[in-house]
């Protein structure tokens, strides 16, 4: 069976109401998920409710998951990094109208023991933005970690909107082909 | 990758990544709700290729309490009981001929010749994508024709917001408002927020605010908003404009800037 075959068959599962195919699920991707999540919010404990509030769309909502527009893997990192944004928003707009700078990155010691969980994909991935064009890494890493809209990144790039819009796909295109199929999420 | 126009690939890239202006991404949202299977294709390709950034985080992991949690409370609550999505591919109209094609050539071959079978194969061809385009078409015009509804609805109403003492004098918006289908069109002008700032359209049910987005305007401080299930029309009473820190309000029931616009709607 693919991972994607099961993947939905545990999703199946998860829409019947299997708390064991949740675990089953949480066990296989809270590994990349969390680190992800973790990038955004800065702060572990954020991090941890971020996770939560993903997993339990994921156990509510599991029917609105449409496998025409990706796998459930790629989904499930869609959902958790949706989830982490709107967390991580929420804490700026608030640090901002209480009079306080944003957060600083978190600078939590690298995990041995994580690290070598996420084995060569971690490395693989971070060579292959490596390989990108500097600007199309920089645009798909505002937009992914940071949310920022194309028009808010072509201000702060001072770039054109067209050009940011172009780097984007540019650099999604390249990372999808210096990544094997078989190691996507 | 799919064959569409670079400016689509443009977009399909920028919705995986939720980085899209509203008007962008309803263009998307319309596409795939049509069932375009150029642009399903590009969405997938690219949300694949960006899940793949999710690796470049650095490694680490939650506490071990984290898993206990997430299982008590979905314990604590039954999933929502709809079936899981499990659509067949919508075949694009290219695809359907080609389908169809290989069948029809073999039948084609034993009775008519090759130049007959040419001419049909381009006919198809022109008939398949005549097909495509009037599909697109047709979809775009039932989504036009539902926000002109609203327009011609005899029930609609008309009001333009007031502009509060905290509020420019210049901001103009217009709703054309119909109790029967709870949809309203908002049309803004002279909308620029300070830098660092959005303004945030709210509905006022029962008291009570609920945000219906922010307001993203043109170069000129335009918008047009479509509004869709706005609710028990006895219980809005009115729609307001707040001005709030980029990215709108924390939390979708309390905007936190001052009110800048309101116009009753019930009465």
């Amino acid at each position: 069976m693919t991972a994607q075959r099961e993947d939905l068959a545990l999703l199946q599962r998860v829409q019947s109401g299997d708390e064991s195919a949740l675990a089953e699920m949480y066990d296989r991707y809270t590994p990349v998920l969390y680190p992800l999540v973790l990038r955004i919010v800065r702060s572990p404990a954020d991090a941890e409710d971020a996770i939560q509030d993903a997993w339990m769309q994921v156990w509510k909502r599991s029917a609105s998951y449409d496998r025409q527009r990706g796998t459930v893997g790629a989904w499930l990192v869609t959902v958790a990094r949706t989830r982490a944004l709107d967390r991580w928003r929420s804490m700026a707009s608030r640090s901002r109208a209480e009079g306080a700078v944003d957060p600083e990155p978190a600078t939590a010691p690298v995990d041995p023991a994580a690290s070598a969980a996420s084995g060569q994909i971690g490395t693989r991935v971070r060579d292959a933005l490596s390989q990108l064009q500097p600007q199309q890494r920089q645009v798909l890493e505002i937009a992914y970690f940071e949310g920022l809209s194309q028009t808010e990144i072509a201000e702060r790039l001072r770039a054109p909107l067209g050009t940011v819009k172009s780097w984007t796909r540019q650099g999604l295109t390249r990372l999808r082909e210096l990544i094997p199929q078989q190691e996507w999420v | 990758m799919s064959e569409l126009r670079e400016e689509d690939l443009n977009l399909a890239a920028g919705y995986v990544l939720d980085a899209l202006d509203e008007a962008e991404r309803r263009r998307v949202e319309s596409l795939l709700e049509a069932g375009d299977a150029g642009m399903t294709q590009a969405v997938r390709e690219f949300r694949e290729g960006a899940a793949l950034m999710a690796h470049a985080a650095p490694a680490a992991r939650p506490s071990p309490a984290l898993r206990a949690r997430v299982l008590d409370a979905a314990r604590a609550q039954a999933p929502d009981r709809a079936r899981v999505v499990e659509r067949k591919p919508r075949r694009s109209p290219i695809e359907s001929f080609w389908n169809w094609g290989w069948a029809a050539a073999a039948a084609a071959l034993a009775v008519v010749s090759v130049a007959q079978w040419n001419a049909s194969h381009r006919l198809q061809q022109q008939l398949s994508d005549a097909r495509k385009v009037l599909g697109q078409a047709r979809s775009r015009l039932s989504n036009e024709q539902k926000w002109a509804d609203v327009l011609a609805s005899p029930a609609a109403r008309t009001v333009r917001l007031g502009v509060t003492p905290d509020g420019d004098a210049k901001l103009v918006a217009r709703v054309a408002y119909d109790p029967a289908s709870q949809r309203a069109v908002v049309i803004f002008e002279n909308f620029s927020a300070p830098s660092g700032k959005d303004y945030e359209l709210w509905a006022i049910r029962a008291g009570k605010p609920a945000a219906l987005g922010l307001i993203r305007t043109d170069a000129e401080g335009r918008a047009i908003l479509e509004l869709d299930k706005l609710g028990d029309p006895a219980q809005l009473a009115a729609l307001a404009v707040s001005l709030e820190p980029a990215g709108g309000a924390p939390t979708p029931d309390a905007p936190t800037g001052p009110v800048v616009m309101l116009g009753k709607l019930s009465g």
